[in-house]
């Protein structure tokens, strides 16, 4: 049977919004972290090359960070402000209503 | 409120929504269908209907306009074949056989003649006008509303008429200021959003080659305007947009009734019908005629051959149940919903079923009930008489209308997620990303705003951001 999510992964890929893993798979029941979310979100909007801030917006997302020019352009686009604490934990998973939240702000033109 | 209702009535529903429905898709709730699952493909006449409108139903976005119960109900049609937008390339809410052009001078009957709940809801109207403007290919045309209040219309909403003794203003909004004239001057204050109100004209009558002035045609028993609006176009309203040697057809009527009771003993209720004969003049010596003894035929004839709205929306968001002046309020009910239909015998039927009726409680508000049945089969039978509902750039748009709840198919959405309230300190973005049938929810009505989204829910909330629910993929 069809994953429901077919043809929206098969468009990620079409777009370069993803290309999965390195093993060839996608893994779609896996949480997605918010880094990569910032990934998918700012690979979506801009593509995979445009300027970005190099200073480090959180104490906890280095310039060595895999995904830190994604991050960087999150926080540049006002689609995220991180937390109070100065961090983007990046490893945290991503709840729906905030998901919704960075969409809004991404896509929709809120706030 | 919920146990007002009968539940939601599920009849036909296409195969795409129903496998949306039972994934991470839509969010509606699929419960017992009252009859018969309608048989064969075609053999229904749609039925679109939003429930659970927000009561805040400004959800950000469109300047402040996006009104979450037209964007749900523009995406259940677009999603189910009906498109809004007359454009090159099919998306989700537009396609070559859609409704509206971006260059169309687009009418929008409301009902002026009352105030406070009598007349239309002015934050659906908001939300649609905004809706008009952002065409995709660039809206170059205009959007006029109008009404005739037959001596007491008022785009002001502060008619005194029949049951008011102020001359306040009271228009149907959250923000009781907000009335038609309140949006063409402060909200969109855009010279392609004028108003105009019927009233002054509807005693003078012209003639078949008068171009100029404005006033009223006699056609068969029926009557209809000719004006000219601020953005200078000339509408002849049964021949089209006058262009000095014959009629151009980008002229689109969208028929916008509020529900409500209307008499006893001679139309009982005002539905799509009811409210687009309102547009013909009174003082033609045929008002008693039409007004009760002639009532569907009158509709029949407005519909039919006069000019065919595109799409009927019936403004179910407070329904005023026992008075058809929309006032005292408690003789009003939230009902948050929006009913929308090409064809308005099926739309005024259904309305009246399972909308109306399970609020009043009224046996006269049924459409077994003799008035109401009457005039729908009047109407029905002049309509399909005529070749049923013509629209001169998509030909033929409802072939026979129906009063048989059999060959009716109604689609459901509710436009607010029960498991996130108001106060919830995502809800707006919810709300948005719902609106724009990005985050659709769960088949139960449920959003799970805790829930963790996964790759899968990741990859289509972005695609759908993106592209909509149409695209092509390799």
């Amino acid at each position: 049977m069809t994953h429901w999510a077919f043809r929206y992964i098969q468009k990620m890929n079409d777009e370069g919004i993803t290309t999965g893993y390195a093993d060839g798979s996608y893994r779609p029941a896996e949480n997605v972290q918010r880094s990569q979310m910032a990934a998918f979100i700012i690979r979506a909007l801009f593509g995979d090359s445009f300027s970005y801030t190099t200073t480090p917006y959180f104490t906890d997302v280095p310039d060595t960070h895999g995904l830190f020019k994604y991050i960087q352009k999150m926080y540049d686009e006002g689609i995220t402000t991180g937390y109070a604490d100065g961090t983007y934990r990046p490893t945290q998973n991503v709840s729906r209503a905030q998901m919704a939240t960075f969409i809004a702000r991404a896509f929709l033109g809120m706030w | 409120m919920k146990s007002k209702y009968p539940g939601i009535i599920q009849k036909a529903i296409s195969r795409r929504r129903f496998l949306k429905g039972t994934m991470a898709g839509a969010c509606f709730a699929i419960l017992n269908p009252l009859s018969s699952i309608a048989t064969g493909a075609g053999s229904s006449n749609p039925l679109f209907w939003v429930q659970c409108v927000p009561d805040q139903p400004f959800y950000g976005g469109g300047n402040g306009n996006y009104h979450a119960g037209i964007d749900h109900l523009l995406h259940l049609m677009g999603n189910n074949g009906l498109k809004f937008y007359r454009s090159e390339s099919e998306t989700e809410l537009g396609g070559p056989s859609g409704m509206i052009r971006p260059d169309d001078v687009v009418l929008i009957k409301v009902n002026g003649q009352w105030k406070y709940r009598g007349c239309t809801n002015s934050d659906v109207i908001r939300g649609l006008i905004q809706r008009i403007l952002d065409h995709p290919d660039g809206f170059t045309g205009e959007v006029v509303i109008f009404e005739n209040g037959q001596g007491r219309g008022s785009l002001n909403c502060d008619t005194t008429g029949q049951g008011y003794p102020d001359g306040s203003v009271h228009a149907n909004a959250n923000d009781e200021s907000h009335s038609f004239l309140y949006l063409v001057n402060t909200i969109f204050d855009d010279p392609r959003v004028p108003s105009y109100l019927l009233d002054p004209i509807r005693s003078n009558f012209i003639g078949n080659s008068d171009h100029g002035a404005d006033g009223y045609r006699i056609y068969e028993n029926v009557s209809y305007p000719c004006f000219t609006t601020a953005g200078g176009h000339r509408i002849e309203l049964r021949e089209g947009i006058w262009q000095g040697n014959g009629f151009s057809q980008n002229l689109k009527l969208i028929n916008v009734p509020v529900l409500k009771y209307h008499d006893t003993g001679g139309s009982e209720i005002t539905a799509s019908l009811k409210h687009l004969y309102g547009v013909v003049s009174m003082s033609d010596g045929q008002g008693g005629f039409r007004h009760y003894a002639g009532l569907g035929e009158t509709c029949g004839k407005m519909m039919a051959s006069v000019r065919t709205p595109v799409l009927n929306i019936i403004d179910a968001i407070w329904v005023s149940y026992s008075s058809l002046s929309g006032y005292p309020a408690n003789t009003t009910f939230r009902a948050n919903q929006l009913l929308a239909s090409q064809d308005p015998v099926a739309l005024d039927y259904w309305a009246a079923k399972y909308i109306l009726h399970p609020i009043s409680n009224n046996y006269r508000h049924l459409p077994s009930f003799g008035n109401i049945a009457s005039w729908l089969t009047d109407a029905r039978n002049i309509i399909n008489s005529r070749g049923g509902l013509y629209d001169y750039e998509n030909g033929i748009l409802i072939s026979s209308v129906t009063g048989n709840e059999n060959e009716m198919s109604a689609e459901s959405i509710q436009a607010r997620f029960t498991d996130v309230s108001p106060s919830f300190w995502a809800y707006q973005a919810i709300c948005a990303v719902h609106a724009e049938w990005i985050a659709t929810g769960y088949s139960d009505g449920t959003y799970r705003p805790a829930e963790y989204v996964n790759r899968a829910q990741m990859a289509a909330f972005i695609i759908r951001a993106l592209y909509g629910d149409i695209f092509s993929y390799v």
